[in-house]
C-alpha cells in the first residue's frame, strides 16, 4: 500500500519515511533513497520526521535522567555493593553454649548451714502451726456424748434430770446439738445475747 | 537544502549509533572487568571481585536505570529492578560467556526482571484498587524537588507530553516496545537488540518499523484512514 501511495501521490508517505529512517538507523549512512535525494518536499518532511523522533528520544531520556539524578545513582551503586557483600557473608550462627561451667557459690559452708537451719525452722513452724490449727478446729467435735434436757416434765421422775445416752438420740438431735455447739459464741461480748436466746436443745423431747 | 538524515542526527550527537552506545572501548573494558570478577570469585577474593564489579555497575547503571524506568514508569520500582539485575548478574557471572558483550547479557537479565515485575504488578492490580493520586504521593523524586529552570507552564506541558508519550508507548505490544526502546532510546543496533531479546534481526527491524508507525498514529502525528492510506497532520 505504501508503494502504491508513493506511486500515486509521487511523494513519500509516513510509512516510507519510517522505513527509510529505520534503515538509516541501521546503516549509519546518508539515506540512499533516490526519491529523497531529488524531492525537496519529501526531504523537509523527512527532516521533520527525524526531528520528531529525536524529540521523543530526548524527552524520554531526560525524564529518566530526572528520575535518576547523580546522587540517586551513587546511592544505588552503594546499595548494590552492600547487597552483594551481605550475600557473600555467611549467615551468623550463634554457637550453642556446650561448655557452660556450673554456677557455684563463694560463700562459706557455715552460711549454707545457717540458711538450711532457717529454712528447716520455717518449715517446722508452718507445719506445727497447721497442726495446732487443726486441733483447734476439731474441738467442737469433742462434745460430751451426753445431752442434758431441761426443764424436767412434771410427770417425770423428780429425782433429777433425765439423762439420755447420746446413742439413744436420733440423728436429728445430734445435728441440732452440733448446730448448737457451732453457734455458741466464742466471744464474751456475745455470751449475754446467747443466754437469753432459746436453744434448740431446749425443745428436744426426750424419748 | 541538506537533508537531515539519521546519519546527520548521529553526527550531531542527537542519536547514538549502537556501537557508540555500547562503546567499543567500554566493551573491552567490560570484558576485562567481567573476567577479573569471575577470577576473583573463583579464588574467593570477594573484596577484589566487588571492587572490579563496582566498575561495571558504574558504567552501566545509568543506562540500566533508564531502561528499567521506561519499562516500569516508577522510579522506586525501577531502582529495585536495577539492583536486582546487578545482583543476579554478579551471582551468575560464572555463566557469562566472554564472547557476548556484558552489556547485552546484562540487559537481557534486566529486561526479564522488568517484565516479571510488570506481570506481578498486573496480577496485583487485578485484586487491589489503586489509590488516588495525592499531593506528592505518586510523583517522581524530580517532580518533588523545587524547580530550577523551566517555568510551571513549561513543566506542565513537558509533563503532559511525557504522559502522552508514556501512554502511547504503553499501548505498544511488548516486543515492539522493547525493540523501540532499545533501538531508539538506547541506540542499539538490530544485532544487539536481537541478542538481547532473542528475536531475529529482521524481526527486530519489522518491530521497530511497526512501533514507529503506531506511535505516530497514537501521538497524532499520522492517521490511517479506512482504506489504510496514511495522511500526515503536519510537519511539526
Amino acid at each position: 500500500m505504501a508503494i502504491l501511495n508513493r506511486l500515486t501521490d509521487g511523494h513519500l508517505d509516513d510509512a516510507a519515511l519510517a522505513a527509510i529512517w529505520t534503515g538509516d538507523l541501521e546503516s549509519a549512512e546518508t539515506s540512499a533513497d533516490p526519491h529523497l535525494r531529488r524531492c525537496a518536499e519529501c526531504r523537509v518532511r523527512y527532516a521533520a520526521f527525524g526531528s520528531w523522533m529525536s524529540d521523543i528520544r530526548s524527552e524520554a531520556l531526560s525524564e529518566a535522567d530526572e528520575a535518576f539524578p547523580a546522587d540517586r545513582l551513587v546511592a544505588q551503586q552503594a546499595q548494590i555493593l552492600r547487597r552483594i557483600e551481605a550475600s557473600e557473608r555467611p549467615a551468623r550462627v550463634i554457637a550453642f553454649p556446650n561448655a557452660v561451667t556450673g554456677v557455684t557459690s563463694r560463700r562459706s559452708s557455715v552460711a549454707r548451714w545457717v540458711a538450711a537451719g532457717v529454712a528447716a525452722g520455717v518449715i517446722a513452724g508452718v507445719g506445727i502451726g497447721q497442726m495446732m490449727d487443726l486441733r483447734h478446729l476439731g474441738a467442737p467435735q469433742r462434745f460430751p456424748p451426753q445431752v442434758a434436757v431441761n426443764p424436767p416434765r412434771p410427770d417425770a421422775n423428780p429425782s433429777g434430770p433425765v439423762v439420755i445416752p447420746a446413742s439413744a438420740i436420733g440423728n436429728e438431735e445430734t445435728q441440732l446439738a452440733d448446730l448448737e455447739a457451732m453457734s455458741t459464741p466464742r466471744y464474751d461480748t456475745l455470751r449475754a445475747y446467747d443466754e437469753f436466746t432459746p436453744h434448740a436443745a431446749d425443745y428436744v423431747k426426750p424419748r | 537544502m541538506e537533508p537531515v538524515t539519521c546519519k546527520r542526527l548521529k553526527q550531531q550527537g542527537v542519536i547514538m549509533s549502537g556501537v557508540q552506545a555500547a562503546g567499543s572501548p567500554g566493551r573491552e573494558a567490560d570484558g576485562a572487568a567481567a573476567s577479573a570478577v569471575k577470577a576473583a570469585q573463583a579464588e574467593g577474593r570477594h573484596a577484589d571481585a566487588r571492587e572490579r564489579y563496582a566498575e561495571l555497575v558504574a558504567r552501566h547503571q545509568r543506562r540500566a536505570s533508564r531502561i528499567a524506568f521506561h519499562y516500569l514508569r516508577d522510579a522506586a520500582e525501577a531502582d529495585e529492578a536495577v539492583q536486582d539485575a546487578f545482583m543476579k548478574a554478579y551471582t551468575h557471572l560464572s555463566s557469562f560467556r566472554e564472547e557476548l558483550p556484558f552489556e547485552v547479557w546484562f540487559t537481557r537479565i534486566l529486561i526479564n526482571g522488568c517484565l516479571d515485575r510488570i506481570k506481578a504488578r498486573t496480577r496485583r492490580e487485578r485484586w487491589m484498587t489503586s489509590m488516588p493520586d495525592g499531593p506528592g504521593g505518586e510523583r517522581d523524586f524530580a517532580e518533588r524537588t523545587p524547580g530550577r529552570g523551566p517555568t510551571p507552564e513549561a513543566q506542565l506541558l513537558s509533563r503532559e507530553r511525557r504522559r502522552r508519550l508514556a501512554d502511547a508507548l504503553g499501548k505498544l505490544p511488548d516486543r515492539q516496545r522493547t525493540v523501540f526502546m532499545l533501538s531508539h532510546y538506547e541506540g542499539c543496533t538490530s544485532r544487539e537488540v536481537s541478542a538481547m531479546t532473542g528475536l531475529n534481526e529482521s524481526t527486530v527491524r519489522v518491530h521497530l518499523f511497526r512501533a514507529i508507525r503506531k506511535l505516530r498514529v497514537l501521538l497524532g502525528e499520522s492517521t490511517v484512514d479506512d482504506g489504510g492510506k496514511e495522511t500526515q497532520r503536519g510537519n511539526s
